[in-house]
């Protein structure tokens, strides 16, 4: 199916990478100079994100509250009024920091991204709902008893400790615990995919970031939205 | 069985008997794009170009392929009805031949036939949606409205040709929407077929509504009636002054750029030999809120510019900055929007030459910034700290010194004039 110009041009790409690699071949490499070679090459990851944008983050916000319908499904509607604050919140929180960190919001799942809006609410829930499923499944419903205890008992210890201050049975209380860290682990997948997630962990973290950026700024910020989802996950762990 | 499918079991039979068929077809379509991205390339028509339609490579296909043109007028009739086909577009012969090559290419998984083929569809739909609505295409009044007027979110500001916009932003979008459905159900290839329309369509106009005046129906957006605006006030774009031509420039061009001169001479001067600048503290406060960058090092960076060193990045990165808000007169930096022009140009713009050699050019000066002259809170030197951080990072410093040199602009040039 190739034109003969284009066969052409494959050959000659062909023979200067393999006259590089017996080049490279016969040539004595020097430690030293090789390390900095990689060093050189090193960066970092510094051009894979894109700056932020409203418009994307506009999107993403539509679908997030797509992935909360389905989370909120069952639950009390009473309940409804007082989350929408919440949820108000979590979103300005959620933009302050992709603002922060400057990079272009993301949105949650496999294959899924705007175009979701555009689709029938039956398609687009169907696609929602087994992204979520498949969420549980990887971060619970895989796991074994002793996986499970293992991986967010740590995590969900002061929580366990005080419902059962409060009266709850332990066995209750740690299951409900664990399905709080379960489903926070969700929530903030929501909001920050992992690429994004990675990027504000390593920016909170860095310290020539630090030295140049308000850093405590940022630290507040995401302190403030892990309360705001952990909330939420309390609230959504009553009725899942 | 759909009568479509028919064609299509037909038109496989005949590629699979003799692959010969298919490469000729195939190698059709790639000339027909081809020869459209180099007239293209050749054109300055910008979103003004009108593609020279391959009509007679087309339906030269269908010998090429040794397919009866009413057989496939046939299928298509009794597919989508005859009230369709009493339309022009639908019962076209052109389309009807590529949306047969865009189905086999679908079901075949054969992406190069389906998206040339698509390419050659949206050509004539482009050619025919530009001159219902802008017959007598001018090419400048065109280039300012796609630079200066459409919103950042209409596809036409971030490709810079129709042939871009159709090849790398429809025909992707288009294949993964409908392809799918296609699949499936052929008759979805009416729904295909009718989204290009209206795709290309809602380039030129969206949103119509009844004028109460006129009793006529009028777009509310997209480019017709942006393109009627920018006529009606006589704005276009020639931008000689930071155009290479043959033409000999006129004295409107040689008086703006002297007058583009004297701003970057005084600007330059005034920053580079005032070694003690003052900065209000509601201004670093701004900065601070808006690029995140801390108050000292926001402060030291404005500071460490006002060096006889740096004149020379400054007066380059001043003289693009002025060519690119495209400043004529000194009264135009003293704008109330011109703040706006600023973050619309330059901030959030990102793929032209002059953007790039003002991301260029801040990072020479910032880099040199950083190592000769910053120090962090605890006093110790931030030298090769710029060149570690990313270019999302790298951004929000380089507009600090940015909206810092417009400052400064602003402040000697304005000093007195009204309209800040």
């Amino acid at each position: 199916m190739f034109t003969q110009n284009t066969q052409l041009d494959i050959m000659r790409d062909s023979r200067v990478a393999l006259s590089k690699i017996h080049e490279d071949q016969g040539k004595k490499v020097d430690l030293l100079e090789e390390a900095q070679r990689i060093q050189g090459q090193k960066d970092m990851g510094k051009g894979f994100y894109k700056p932020y944008d409203q418009i994307s983050f506009e999107s993403k916000i539509r679908v997030d509250m797509m992935y909360y319908d389905q989370l909120f499904q069952k639950l009390d509607e009473a309940i409804h009024p007082k989350i929408e604050g919440i949820m108000s919140a979590l979103f300005t929180n959620v933009r302050q920091i992709y603002e922060f960190v400057n990079i272009q919001p993301e949105i949650y799942g496999k294959g899924i991204n705007e175009s979701i809006i555009d689709d029938s609410l039956e398609k687009a829930q169907r696609k929602l709902s087994k992204c979520i499923y498949e969420t549980l499944d990887r971060y619970f419903y895989k796991l074994n008893e002793e996986q499970r205890r293992e991986k967010y008992y740590d995590v969900s210890k002061e929580l366990i400790a005080n419902l059962i201050q409060e009266g709850m049975e332990p066995d209750t209380a740690v299951k409900f615990g664990i399905k709080t860290s379960v489903l926070e682990n969700v929530l903030r997948g929501i909001s920050f995919p992992f690429g994004a997630w990675s990027r504000v962990e390593y920016l909170s973290e860095n310290i020539d970031y630090g030295r140049v950026f308000d850093q405590d700024k940022l630290v507040g910020l995401v302190e403030s939205f892990e309360k705001k989802i952990h909330n939420l996950a309390k609230i959504i762990a009553t009725c899942v | 069985m759909s009568e479509i499918v028919k064609q299509y079991r037909e038109l496989q039979q005949i590629f699979h008997a003799d692959a010969r068929v298919e490469r000729q077809v195939y190698q059709e379509l790639s000339r027909f794009v081809s020869t459209a991205f180099s007239q293209s390339m050749a054109s300055d028509e910008g979103y003004c170009f009108k593609f020279t339609l391959p009509m007679a490579g087309v339906l030269k296909l269908y010998k090429i392929i040794g397919i009866d043109q009413k057989d496939v007028y046939n299928a298509y009739k009794k597919d989508w009805g005859t009230g369709a086909m009493s339309n022009a577009m639908h019962s076209d012969p052109y389309y009807q031949i590529l949306l047969l090559i865009i189905y086999y290419g679908l079901l075949e998984k054969k992406e190069h036939l389906h998206k040339n083929a698509m390419m050659c569809c949206l050509m004539k739909v482009w050619n025919g949606r530009k001159v219902r609505y802008i017959k007598y295409c001018d090419k400048k009044i065109m280039a300012y409205v796609v630079t200066h007027m459409v919103t950042r979110k209409h596809s036409v500001s971030k490709y810079d040709s129709p042939i871009s916009l159709l090849h790398d932003y429809h025909v992707p979008r288009l294949t993964k929407k409908y392809g799918p459905e296609i699949k499936r159900n052929p008759i979805k290839l009416k729904r295909l077929f009718e989204q290009m329309y209206s795709r290309i369509n809602q380039i030129f106009m969206f949103n119509p509504r009844r004028n109460m005046v006129t009793g006529k129906n009028e777009a509310q957006g997209g480019l017709l009636p942006l393109y009627m605006k920018a006529h009606k006030e006589g704005m276009s774009i020639s931008s000689p002054s930071v155009k290479m031509g043959d033409e000999e420039p006129g004295f409107d061009q040689y008086s703006t750029v002297h007058i583009r001169d004297k701003i970057t001479n005084k600007v330059t001067d005034y920053i580079t030999m005032n070694p003690n600048p003052s900065y209000p503290n509601t201004l670093i406060k701004s900065y601070n809120q808006q690029f995140k960058v801390k108050e000292v090092t926001i402060k030291a960076i404005l500071k460490s510019i006002h060096s006889n060193k740096y004149s020379e990045l400054i007066y380059d990165l001043i003289s693009v900055i002025l060519s690119r808000t495209n400043v004529s007169d000194q009264i135009d930096i003293c704008r109330a929007d011109y703040g706006a022009t600023v973050k619309k140009v330059i901030i959030s713009s990102k793929n032209n030459p002059d953007t790039r050699k003002i991301q260029q050019l801040s990072n020479i000066l910032l880099k040199k910034v950083f190592d000769d002259d910053l120090k962090d809170m605890d006093g110790k030197p931030l030298t090769k700290v710029y060149d570690k951080y990313s270019e999302v990072t790298r951004i929000q410093i380089r507009n600090v010194l940015v909206y810092g040199l417009i400052y400064n602009m602003r402040k000697i040039i304005c000093r007195g004039k009204s309209g800040v």
